[in-house]
């Protein structure tokens, strides 16, 4: 398609973005106290799912996921599988939208229909698409630092509210809850690194590709850790009730009569966010249907496939309850299949071949 | 509103069609016009308020089928 | 060809604009001129069984500020820069509503200051109505709740002395209160920290009124307790002195004066409060909980009416003992009344659950009585510095 390069900088801070726009509201209300031990553990088990995806992609350099999944299971079985990948990428990308124009919708701009807020953000993201991934990734470039920077310096402001009391006890958490919220939120934040598998090839550097996955998501994740830790510190037992814990949170700052209102930059940054991560994975989604059709450019499906994911972005739920009962319950098993078993099948199928390869040479 | 969709989807639809058809790329303008009719009927369908079921598994999980969680 | 590219070029700002349009809200965007900025809020009950609250709001009209010679003449009745709307509803928000059929704005509360709380209301139980409160998505939970004997329409309406708007004075009344521990000031994040939570109880400022010149004014002081459980319900007050103690036991008394009478002369001495370290242990024993609490107190001689020598080594042991003789007083007359009461204001309940988890699933039922009948081994330690600039009294024996 595009010969496009990326610096494997660039590739680190879009993971960042990925990893860090991701709203953990309702698994903050089923952890409480002990959300940060869940992230911690969701790191652990993220790291043996992009262990797993990256093994896949430096196995065969060069090549998206879409190529992977042909060379691997033949043509026949990897068009099946790929055409599962792009219903799990339409999802994905349905379900950030979804989210997204929720929080605007009733946070901001209330009389807004949400529909226009995400048509609006959608073309905005098109646009992204269209002027292709260099422009995504020189954006990032300069846009993360600023927004990671300034989002610890208003943290920094929040400290002297502090109650450390609030975390005791420690591991109130039943087990059965704790499994089920690390499952989420490694789903959640850090299985959707697998469209970065069709983002790969375009980097320049093939070598440092596992490190800038991995130093991406070891930073989203602190970021994420951050934030957790701030919100059970201040809001103690008052976070179970937040719809946006991480913004109640924020609202509370209130120094000296200057620093306050201090949401509005919150909210801006989380607009970034959000707009480089529905970018990437808007990107993932045309690229991989492109290639499982065979075309040569992916450029005129890219106004399609977003209408019809914001369309699928308002079927999905009947109500917000909903939304958030299935992030905790549905989506994980949605999602893990696709995130971790399917490339830990390739990761099998090849090593069988190749010892079954071996065997037979002797 | 309907009328907008229609108007956009007509001009884009026209102006990427044609220039792939006058590059004479008839895959890509089939795969093209399938995916930009799928769009349009989704979203008249929407914007008429037909109730289209979501597509996600219910809520009563596997997991919990299986005894697990 | 050319076409093409110019209709495409078209299309593009076409698109763009309408980004413009949508994503910085101008399609929700709220002009100051069409909305009512309410800076105090009231709600209070007819009788404590009846169904419907009376919310009173207190919005502000933006005016020129009135020079300092015409003061005044403004502050009459005519030229209030601000106005009170009652409206009775069956919940908040339908009072909220149902005010615009007399005042055309929408009512903003981004810049809430105060929700003052009426006695009946506070009688009947306040959940229910914490509810608006919380969910709005304007409300900032930085505003300061009182309760008040009186209508809390007539305590929106008093006149305000350096601020030109009540419930602004109010709320620098309820930070100042922090200079002398009177009043324990209590915003909407804390309240609702402590409602939520299984055991302490939830507590909120008073308010009354003052006379003063022809006027009558804003009075904060005390602590209203209210109860656990479906509903929080006003049981009790903490008048000042028992409220310095209560606030000394959770560490939050910032300033102060503690006054005493110096034998044998049984002149006063009045002692500034500087810092207020407190550590609570409990120890879980099979009868109850016994928690010992350990203070640390900081002051530095304010005032002496005594017209001795307090600079000797004797003088200060003494003076240290009285200090924290009366210390002891006013925490123990607090500690009476909250267990008299059966609430626990101080957290204790929080502190048995965050130290020792299994013991509270045991007694966290009966927690009210236990908390009752549970014992206080109380230490204070306190050191007088002498600050100030004269090292002991001019007229001294």
């Amino acid at each position: 398609m595009e010969q496009v390069k990326i610096s494997p900088f660039q590739l680190g801070l879009l993971v960042i973005s990925i990893v860090a726009g991701s709203n953990l509201a309702p698994i903050e209300v089923l952890a409480k106290r002990d959300t940060w031990i869940c992230i911690i553990m969701a790191m652990i088990l993220g790291s043996i799912f992009i262990w797993a995806q990256t093994t896949l992609a430096t196995k065969y350099t060069g090549k998206n996921l879409v190529q992977i999944n042909e060379l691997i299971y033949g043509k026949k079985i990897g068009i099946v599988i790929n055409l599962f990948y792009s219903w799990y990428f339409m999802q994905l990308i349905a379900l950030q939208i979804f989210d997204f124009s929720e929080f605007y919708k009733n946070l901001m701009l209330r009389e807004t229909p949400q529909p226009v807020i995400a048509i609006v953000f959608l073309l905005l993201c098109g646009w992204a698409v269209w002027k292709g991934m260099e422009v995504i990734a020189r954006c990032s470039e300069i846009v993360i630092p600023i927004i990671i920077l300034a989002v610890i310096g208003t943290l920094f402001l929040i400290i002297p509210n502090f109650k450390f009391t609030n975390f005791l006890p420690y591991l109130q958490i039943t087990t059965t809850d704790l499994i089920r919220s690390s499952s989420s939120l490694t789903a959640i934040l850090f299985g959707e690194i697998i469209c970065f598998l069709m983002i790969i090839p375009m980097i320049n550097n093939h070598t440092k590709l596992r490190s800038a996955i991995f130093i991406g998501m070891y930073l989203g994740g602190a970021l994420i850790l951050l934030g957790s830790v701030y919100v059970i510190a201040v809001l103690g037992n008052t976070m179970e009730i937040s719809s946006y814990p991480l913004l109640q949170l924020v609202r509370l700052i209130d120094l000296g009569e200057f620093f306050s209102r201090m949401e509005v930059l919150v909210t801006a940054s989380f607009f970034w966010i959000i707009f480089l991560k529905i970018a990437v994975i808007y990107y993932a989604m045309v690229l991989n249907t492109a290639e499982i059709f065979k075309l040569k450019n992916m450029k005129p499906l890219i106004f399609p496939l977003g209408v019809l994911g914001v369309n699928l972005a308002f079927i999905l739920f009947d109500n917000s309850g909903d939304h958030y009962s299935f992030i905790v319950n549905g989506y994980p098993q949605m999602a893990i299949p696709y995130q971790f078993v399917i490339p830990l099948i390739s990761l099998l199928v090849i090593w069988i071949r190749k010892s079954l390869a071996t065997k037979k040479e002797i | 509103m309907i009328i907008i969709v229609t108007i956009a989807f007509l001009g884009i639809g026209f102006a990427q069609g044609r220039s792939l058809w006058q590059q004479k790329n008839y895959w890509e303008f089939t795969v093209f016009l399938f995916f930009m009719v799928m769009a349009y009927v989704f979203s008249f369908l929407q914007m008429k308020g037909v109730e289209i079921p979501s597509p996600l598994p219910p809520v009563k999980d596997l997991f919990t089928k299986l005894g697990i969680l | 060809m050319v076409i093409l590219v110019v209709r495409f070029y078209q299309l593009l700002f076409i698109l763009l604009l309408l980004c413009t349009i949508c994503l910085n809200g101008c399609w929700n965007s709220k002009e100051l001129s069409d909305i009512a900025l309410v800076t105090g809020m009231g709600f209070d009950k007819e009788k404590v069984d009846s169904q419907e609250v009376i919310m009173t709001s207190q919005v502000i009209i933006p005016k020129e500020h009135p020079s300092m010679a015409g003061a005044a003449e403004s502050t009459s009745e005519e030229n209030k820069p601000y106005t009170n709307l009652t409206q009775k509803g069956v919940s908040i928000f339908d009072a909220v509503r149902k005010t615009n059929a007399f005042y055309s704005n929408k009512q903003f509360w981004g810049h809430l200051k105060t929700v003052i709380i009426g006695k009946n209301a506070a009688k009947a139980g306040i959940n229910s109505y914490m509810d608006f409160l919380i969910r709005d998505h304007e409300l900032r939970r930085q505003a300061y709740i009182l309760i008040s004997e009186k209508k809390p329409e007539t305590i929106l309406g008093l006149m305000a002395d350096m601020e030109l708007i009540p419930s602004i004075t109010m709320q620098g009344l309820v930070e100042s209160a922090r200079f002398s521990g009177f009043a324990s000031s209590v915003n909407l994040q804390n309240f609702l920290s402590r409602l939520m939570s299984e055991s302490t109880a939830p507590i909120a400022a008073l308010v009354k009124t003052k006379k003063h010149e022809a006027n009558a004014l804003p009075h904060v002081y005390g602590t209203a307790i209210f109860s656990k459980g479906k509903q929080a319900r006003l049981i009790g007050k903490l008048n000042e002195h028992e409220t310095r103690g209560f606030l000394f036991v959770i560490g939050q008394v910032k300033s102060g004066i503690v006054s005493f009478k110096y034998p044998p002369t049984e002149e006063i001495v009045s002692i500034e409060l500087l810092s207020n370290k407190v550590a609570i242990k409990p120890l879980f024993k099979k009868k109850g909980p016994v928690f010992q609490v350990t203070l640390k107190i900081i002051g530095a001689l304010g005032e002496q009416l005594y017209l001795g020598d307090l600079t000797s080594f004797q003088a200060k042991a003494k003076l240290n003992r009285l200090f924290a003789q009366e210390v002891r007083r006013e925490v123990m007359k607090s500690m009476a009344k909250a267990k008299k009461l059966k609430a626990d204001i101080y957290g204790f309940g929080e502190i048995i659950y965050q130290k020792n988890p299994h013991y509270w699933q045991k007694i966290k039922k009966n927690w009210p009585e236990i908390f009752a009948k549970s014992e206080f081994d109380l230490k204070i330690k306190t050191r007088i510095k002498y600050s100030g600039l004269i090292i002991k009294s001019p007229i001294s024996n």
